[in-house]
């Protein structure tokens, strides 16, 4: 088993939900020894958390369906209180022997907790501190209630999404959440890396509408260097025509094309039967095509009503056309093109046996998965005992006054 | 905090030209190669400045490549390829988005320039990887974006299916995202090198990418099979996660995310209908989502009553989640933005200086910047062939010529 490329690396993890969980998976993909710190009384949220046909929230004690462990595997937890003096106390006790702290609080609450950069510095000078939120740690707005959606909403991405001419919509997903947690991770990759050579650590004051914004730089640049505030444009392209999403066969079904040269043109023509539109000079250059794309649309999606979205996308790329349905989730979920790149591992579960993954992108069969995802407390032998050198008589005592917990 | 890395970049558009963008925006010495003659196909993007269709003034090229040194090489010929392989030797990562197979084609994949420089960490970012059924098929980012899932779920909730096609985030998110994932592994393995003592191939695949952000309702399905449509079945009113949704107001959109109770009466005060703090009709996150018809109206009426900001500062104020849904020209007149030192001025010799996004993060010991423009076409070749690889001055004119630069 090759070594993993940040064994030896230890991250103190106060993070909950995605924006942070998120970026401390790949960390521990990575092989680092993540610890997560969770409050004894109230675990992770997404503990318990499930989605249901209706789109609810639906709580499940059944770790084969809650989102914990595809979002957790690989790491440890130790429960600790952290409004108790004892509690943070250990906590400064973990950091100290951390290269790397996590957390997504509000502004404020790691402060209050004792556990502010300045304050973990104290016990580890080098620390590379991550923290991810809404609007950063500094600014006018640093207090701003933010939820993903907020943060998008305000970094412009609702602007720029919708219907041509239509309202602002929403990206899916926990689309603020994860890219920030994202790109949180590569920042302490960096940062890991310039301790590495100097000996000095930082706080990475990350904020997800600032993510936001330069995940949206065309429409930025056309203001400051144009004046121009760009609009939703459906699933249309500056340039590239035809560019749409097709209605397909089935219950809500669609697929996306999008021909970016002449080539790809007739190539699409002829795969829809219509070879002569090849030779039209109205749609001779893919100027003409993006003017009169609304033409070029309904015969387009008058080939794809009559396919599934699959066929649309076999029998257009076979021509050499990009095309791709509009995956529904169950189809990602089965697709046997990941299967056979190994998308999907098993995580063993000490309760169930083992629990379907997927692996991160670009980890292969011998790295992807470091371990399974821990249950609550469950390192906290490792953690206090081992790592902190306590004796069982002293978590005993902290487990009175309900510091800590005992695993479940 | 990259400074002393070397990168080099073989690729168009915008997997590999961001990813290598993020490395360089952090210090990272990066040699960004194009195609001799007609350069980045991202050189052709909107927005042009000014509306001036050339290729040194795609606004969406001078934002991917600050900070990089560019070179243009054509590795298909003998000499480029030499060229390319002493790049490559001296190289701590090599990022590229060539399709499957053109690497090697080139005499260029992995196995061959581990040979040559085996501390070497090769990024390769495709549409659907190196394997699979797929592999041959062609991307783009409406392809990666609705492929990944995330178009079904964009938006959520329609009323009229048939005619509300799944959507692409605006701009090419999808592309960005794949970038970022690409630097995580690809810094990943960098910094392993430290005891590895060897570098790594990585073969990132763009579809994995955007199919990672449901990495957690994918695992559930494989368990349970409950799957979530656009529409019909219970239908949810605007917000069921956040209540207040979406809003027209004054002087555009603001956007609410009213998830908890204590956040409702505060927004219920704001609203002049405290009473409805307690009503057992929006007393919880779902009540408030089935009965909110009965409160749109009166939400809509405050909003169309004030501006974004007036509301924006109203309802936070009161620790109510909104925000404004910003327009370009909010994000650059907002205080906070600039008291955070987010937009940079970049000079560059066609457009002058423009204002660009700048660092994602609050860095407190710093560690970005953007110290130089994008290049112009081929603008370091001396730079590069010459003062790094000891080319004589005289030789770039026949390399030229031959097509290699």
């Amino acid at each position: 088993m090759p070594r993993l490329p940040l064994k030896g690396i230890r991250v103190a993890d106060f993070s909950q939900v995605f924006a942070g969980p998120a970026a401390t998976l790949w960390m521990a993909a990575l092989g680092t020894d993540v610890i997560k710190i969770e409050n004894p009384a109230h675990p992770d949220n997404v503990r318990r958390a499930s989605l249901g046909a209706d789109r609810k929230y639906r709580y499940t004690e059944d770790p084969r369906i809650s989102w914990f462990s595809p979002l957790n595997f690989g790491k440890k937890s130790c429960t600790l209180d952290l409004k108790t003096p004892e509690g943070q106390s250990r906590a400064r006790d973990i950091i100290s022997v951390c290269d790397v702290v996590v957390e997504n609080f509000a502004t404020g609450v790691m402060e209050r907790f004792g556990l502010g950069y300045d304050q973990v510095r104290r016990v580890r000078p080098d620390v590379v501190m991550l923290s991810v939120s809404g609007f950063g740690r500094t600014g006018p707005d640093r207090d701003f209630v933010a939820y993903a959606t907020i943060a998008t909403a305000f970094g412009g991405l609702n602007g720029l999404t919708g219907y041509e001419g239509g309202e602002p919509k929403i990206i899916g997903g926990a689309w603020g959440d994860l890219l920030a947690a994202k790109t949180g991770a590569l920042l302490t990759l960096a940062a890991l890396e310039r301790r590495w050579r100097t000996g000095r650590g930082q706080h990475i004051d990350l904020s997800m509408s600032q993510v936001m914004i330069g995940l949206a730089p065309e429409a930025v640049l056309d203001f400051t260097m144009n004046g121009r505030n760009r609009g939703p444009r459906g699933n249309r392209d500056d340039i590239m025509a035809p560019h749409n999403a097709y209605p397909c066969k089935g219950d809500d079904a669609w697929a996306v094309v999008a021909v970016g040269n002449d080539r790809e043109w007739a190539a699409l023509c002829k795969a829809i039967g219509r070879p002569e539109m090849a030779k039209e000079p109205r749609f001779a250059d893919q100027r003409q095509r993006w003017l009169r794309q609304a033409e070029i649309d309904p015969v387009v999606a008058a080939w794809t009503r009559e396919r599934t979205s699959q066929e649309v996308m076999d029998t257009l790329q076979k021509a050499g056309v990009p095309a791709a349905r509009s995956s529904k989730l169950e189809e990602v979920a089965t697709d046997p093109h990941l299967k056979a790149r190994g998308y999907f591992v098993e995580l063993p579960d000490f309760r169930v046996g083992k629990v379907t993954a997927l692996r991160l992108p670009g980890t292969t069969d011998a790295n992807s998965v470091n371990g399974p995802a821990p249950n609550i407390g469950e390192h906290n032998g490792y953690v206090l005992e081992g790592v902190l050198g306590l004796t069982a008589a002293d978590v005993e005592a902290l487990k009175a006054k309900g510091v800590t917990a005992s695993a479940v | 905090m990259l400074s002393g890395l070397r990168i080099v970049e073989y690729g168009e558009g915008i997997t590999a030209p961001a990813c290598a963008k993020y490395l360089a925006d952090l210090g990272a010495d990066v040699v960004k190669i194009e195609p001799p003659g007609r350069g980045d196909a991202a050189r052709r993007r909107e927005p042009f400045f000014h509306d001036c269709a050339d290729e040194e003034c795609s606004g969406l090229f001078l934002y991917l490549n600050t900070n990089k040194s560019g070179i243009t090489l054509d590795p298909s010929t003998a000499t480029g390829r030499a060229i390319f392989l002493e790049l490559v030797k001296s190289a701590d990562a090599l990022i590229e988005n060539h399709p499957p197979g053109h690497m090697k084609s080139l005499g260029m994949g992995y196995p061959a320039l581990k040979k040559v420089n085996p501390l070497l960490v090769m990024t390769s970012i495709t549409p659907f990887g190196q394997t699979g059924p797929y592999r041959k098929y062609k991307g783009s980012d409406l392809i990666a974006f609705h492929m990944g899932g995330i178009g079904m779920d964009t938006p959520e909730e329609v009323e009229d299916a048939p005619n509300e096609p799944p959507l692409r985030g605006g701009g090419s998110q999808g592309h960005f995202l794949a970038a970022v994932t690409a630097g995580i592994a690809t810094m990943g393995l960098l910094f392993g090198r430290h005891q590895t003592g060897k570098g790594g191939y990585l073969d990132i695949s763009e579809y994995e990418c955007l199919a990672d952000n449901t990495r957690h309702r994918a695992a559930q399905y494989l368990s349970d099979g409950v799957v979530q449509r656009r529409s019909g079945g219970e239908a949810q009113k605007p917000g069921h996660f956040g209540a207040g949704g979406l809003q027209p107001c004054k002087d555009g959109y603001v956007q609410f995310h009213v998830a908890e109770t204590h956040m409702w009466r505060a927004f219920a005060r704001i609203l002049g209908k405290p009473e409805w703090g307690d009503d057992k009709r929006f007393a919880e996150r779902y009540a408030r989502s089935a009965n909110w018809s009965l409160a749109e109206p009166v939400l809509r009426a405050y909003t169309m009553a004030h501006t974004k900001e007036e509301i924006v500062r109203e309802c936070q104020g009161a620790r109510v989640p909104c925000a404004p849904v910003s327009q370009p020209r909010d994000l650059l007149a907002s205080r906070h933005l600039r008291e955070r030192g987010f937009f940079v001025e970049v000079d560059h010799p066609m457009t002058g200086k423009v204002a660009y996004p700048g660092a994602p993060a609050a860095l407190s010991e710093g560690g970005w910047a953007i110290r130089r423009p994008a290049p112009l076409l081929g603008q370091h070749n001396e730079d590069i062939l010459v003062g790094r690889l000891g080319y004589a001055k005289d030789d770039l004119p026949k390399l030229k010529a031959a097509g290699v630069i």
